[in-house]
C-alpha cells in the first residue's frame, strides 16, 4: 500500500526502502538529528525527496497537492500561528471540512471551539490538531512529536485514537522520544541511524537493536506489554 | 454583517462629504474631486490589501509593503526614470520587482519577523535618502517636492488615469478573493499550510510579486504612503474577521475609508495649506503600529 524504494533526502536521509501495509502503526525511533522528522516530512510530500514513495501504486509527487493531503496527512511538531484563529475557525480552514460537534467531543474540543489557538495549552492543541486529521481522515497518518509534553489523559486519548485508527485499517506512522509510548502504540518498528535504515522489525526484533540504534546501554529492557497499559486509564473530566 | 455594513454606510457618506464639501462647482466636482476620490479610494483598499496578505503570507503582523521597503524601492524606481527622461512608472514596476525578489531572499534568511522588519527599514532609508539625492539633481524640482513624494502626495489626475487605477485596485481584489483559502491558511506555518493543499513558497511569491506590481502605477504617481497597511487590515482583524472572503472585502474597504478620511483631513484641515496624505495617514497609523508592535512582541516572549 505505501511502498518506499531508495528514499534519499540531502545528507539527511540515506537510501531508506520499506514497505506498510494497511492498519500497520509503525514507530519512528532514532536519536535526535537521525532524520526521523525529516522522513515522516518526505513521506508527505513537504520535502521533495529522491527515490520512490508510491502509495496505492502511485508516486506520491505526481499526486496533485490537493487530492495528496486527502491521502496522507501531517501532525506537526511544532505550531506557531501568527493570527489569532479560533479553534473552529482554524479547523474550517485547514480542512475544508464543516466541522462537527461530534468529531469535537470525541476529542474534548467542544467547549474550546470559540477558543483562540493561542490560548491553548501544549494537550488541547495536540487535541485539536487529532480533530483536524479525523476530519481529513486520510489513509496514511504522520504524527510528529503528539507525545510531548501531554499530561496522562491526552496520552490516553492518542492512544485509544492510534488503536481506532489501525483497525480502520489506516497507516500510522509516530515519531517520539517516548520509545515506551512509541512500543505501547505500535506494531512495527522503523529505526533510523545517521539517515539510514537500521531496522524494520516487529516488536521483539527491534527491541534487541535498540541498544545499537541509540548507542548506550538502556536500563529498561522491559517492553511495557498492552494488558498493563489497558488497564491504566485515567477517568479525565474533559472528555 | 452588521460591521462590514455599517463600515460600508461610512465609506459612502464619507465620500459624498469628499465630494460635496464646500459645494464646488460642477467643473471642479467633475475634473477635480471625483479623480481624486477614485484615487483615494483604489490607492487605500489597494495598499490595505497588500498589508494584509504582506502580513499573513509572510507571518508578520507588522509587515506591509511601506515596512518592508517595497514601497521605497518603487519609489526610488520612478524618480530614477523621471531623471534619466523615461516614464516613472516603468522605473517603478522595475525596481517593486527587484525588491520583492529581495524580500523574498530576506524572508528566507532571517528567523524572526522582527529583524525581517528592521532589514526593511534599512532598505527603506536608504531607498529614501537617495530619492532625496535624486530630487536635488532634478532641475525641475524642489526638496519640497521630494519631501511631498516620500510622504505620499495625491495630486489631480485625470479622469482617465482614475478610472484605469480604480481598475487596477479592483484586479487586486479579484485576485485576492480567488485566493482567499491561501490568504487565510500561510499565517499557520508552511507546514499546516502545505498540508492544507497550499504550496506556501509559490503562494507567497505569486501573491507578493502581483500586489507589488499592481501597487507601482499607485506610488509613481503619488508617492509613498505608509501605515495604511498596517492600521486597516489590523482594524478588520480586530472586528473579528480574520479569514475567508470578509476579511479580504472588508480590508479593501477598510483601507479605502481610511486614506479617504487622510487626504480629506490633509486638504481641509488646514485650508488653504495641503498637506501630504501619508503625513495624516502616519498620524493614526504610526501610534496603531507601536501598539501592534508592543502587543505582539508581548505576545511572543
Amino acid at each position: 500500500m505505501l511502498e518506499v524504494k531508495g528514499l534519499s533526502f540531502g545528507k539527511i536521509l540515506k537510501g531508506i526502502s520499506f514497505k506498510a501495509e494497511a492498519g500497520q502503526v509503525i514507530g519512528v525511533l532514532g536519536k535526535n538529528g537521525a532524520g526521523k522528522s525529516t522522513l515522516l516530512k518526505c513521506l508527505g510530500g513537504f520535502y521533495s525527496y529522491e527515490g520512490e514513495v508510491k502509495l496505492f501504486g502511485r508516486e506520491l509527487s505526481s499526486i496533485p497537492l490537493r487530492e495528496r493531503v486527502k491521502l496522507v496527512n501531517y501532525l506537526p511538531q511544532s505550531f506557531n500561528p501568527t493570527f489569532d484563529y479560533k479553534v473552529k475557525e482554524f479547523l474550517y480552514l485547514s480542512t475544508g471540512v464543516e466541522v462537527d460537534d461530534a468529531t469535537l467531543s470525541k476529542f474534548g474540543v467542544l467547549k474550546l471551539k470559540e477558543r483562540k489557538l493561542s490560548l491553548l495549552s501544549g494537550g488541547e492543541r495536540v487535541k485539536v490538531l487529532l480533530s483536524r486529521l479525523e476530519l481529513i481522515s486520510p489513509s496514511v497518518y504522520l504524527l510528529d512529536e503528539p507525545s510531548a509534553y501531554l499530561d496522562p489523559c491526552v496520552i490516553s486519548l492518542l492512544t485509544s485514537y492510534i488503536r481506532e485508527l489501525s483497525e480502520k485499517k489506516k497507516i500510522v506512522f509516530i515519531v517520539s522520544h517516548d520509545v515506551d509510548f512509541v512500543f505501547k502504540v505500535s506494531n512495527l518498528f522503523l529505526g533510523i541511524k545517521e539517515g539510514e535504515l537500521l531496522f524494520f522489525e516487529k516488536r521483539k526484533g527491534a527491541k534487541e537493536k535498540l541498544e545499537e540504534l541509540f548507542e548506550c546501554q538502556l536500563e529498561n529492557k522491559e517492553v511495557v506489554d498492552e494488558e498493563k497499559t489497558n488497564s491504566f486509564k485515567p477517568n479525565c473530566p474533559n472528555r | 454583517m452588521f460591521k462590514g455594513l455599517t463600515l460600508l454606510g461610512a465609506l459612502f457618506l464619507l465620500s459624498l462629504l469628499f465630494l460635496f464639501w464646500g459645494s464646488p462647482s460642477r467643473e471642479v466636482l467633475l475634473l477635480i474631486r471625483l479623480p481624486e476620490l477614485l484615487v483615494s479610494l483604489s490607492f487605500g483598499a489597494l495598499l490595505s490589501l497588500s498589508g494584509a496578505v504582506f502580513q499573513n503570507a509572510l507571518r508578520n503582523p507588522l509587515a506591509e509593503p511601506y515596512t518592508l521597503g517595497i514601497a521605497s524601492s518603487s519609489a526610488l524606481g520612478a524618480t530614477l526614470s523621471v531623471w534619466l527622461g523615461l516614464r516613472p512608472e516603468a522605473g517603478a514596476l522595475l525596481f517593486s520587482l527587484f525588491s520583492v525578489a529581495i524580500l523574498l531572499f530576506a524572508f528566507k534568511l532571517f528567523k524572526t519577523p522582527l529583524s525581517l522588519l528592521l532589514f526593511g527599514v534599512g532598505l527603506s532609508s536608504l531607498f529614501s535618502s537617495l530619492i532625496l539625492f535624486i530630487y536635488s539633481l532634478l532641475p525641475s524640482s524642489s526638496l519640497q517636492d521630494a519631501l511631498y513624494f516620500t510622504l505620499g502626495f495625491i495630486t489631480p489626475v485625470s479622469l482617465k488615469l482614475s478610472l484605469f487605477l480604480l481598475f487596477l485596485s479592483l484586479l487586486a481584489l479579484i485576485l485576492c478573493l480567488r485566493f482567499h483559502k491561501e490568504v487565510g491558511l500561510l499565517p499557520l506555518g508552511s507546514e499546516i499550510a502545505y498540508f492544507s493543499g497550499v504550496e506556501p513558497g509559490k503562494t507567497t511569491a505569486l501573491l507578493l510579486i502581483s500586489l507589488s506590481l499592481l501597487l507601482s502605477p499607485f506610488i509613481s504617481n503619488f508617492g509613498i504612503v505608509g501605515f495604511v497597511g498596517i492600521a486597516s487590515p489590523h482594524g478588520v482583524r480586530l472586528l473579528g474577521f480574520r479569514s475567508g472572503y470578509s476579511f479580504i472585502l472588508l480590508s479593501f474597504a477598510f483601507g479605502a475609508l481610511f486614506t479617504l478620511l487622510s487626504q480629506f483631513l490633509a486638504k481641509n484641515l488646514f485650508y488653504p495649506n495641503l498637506f501630504p496624505v501619508g503625513a495624516v495617514s502616519a498620524l493614526f497609523g504610526a501610534p496603531f503600529f507601536l501598539y501592534l508592535l508592543w502587543r505582539y512582541s508581548g505576545a511572543r516572549s
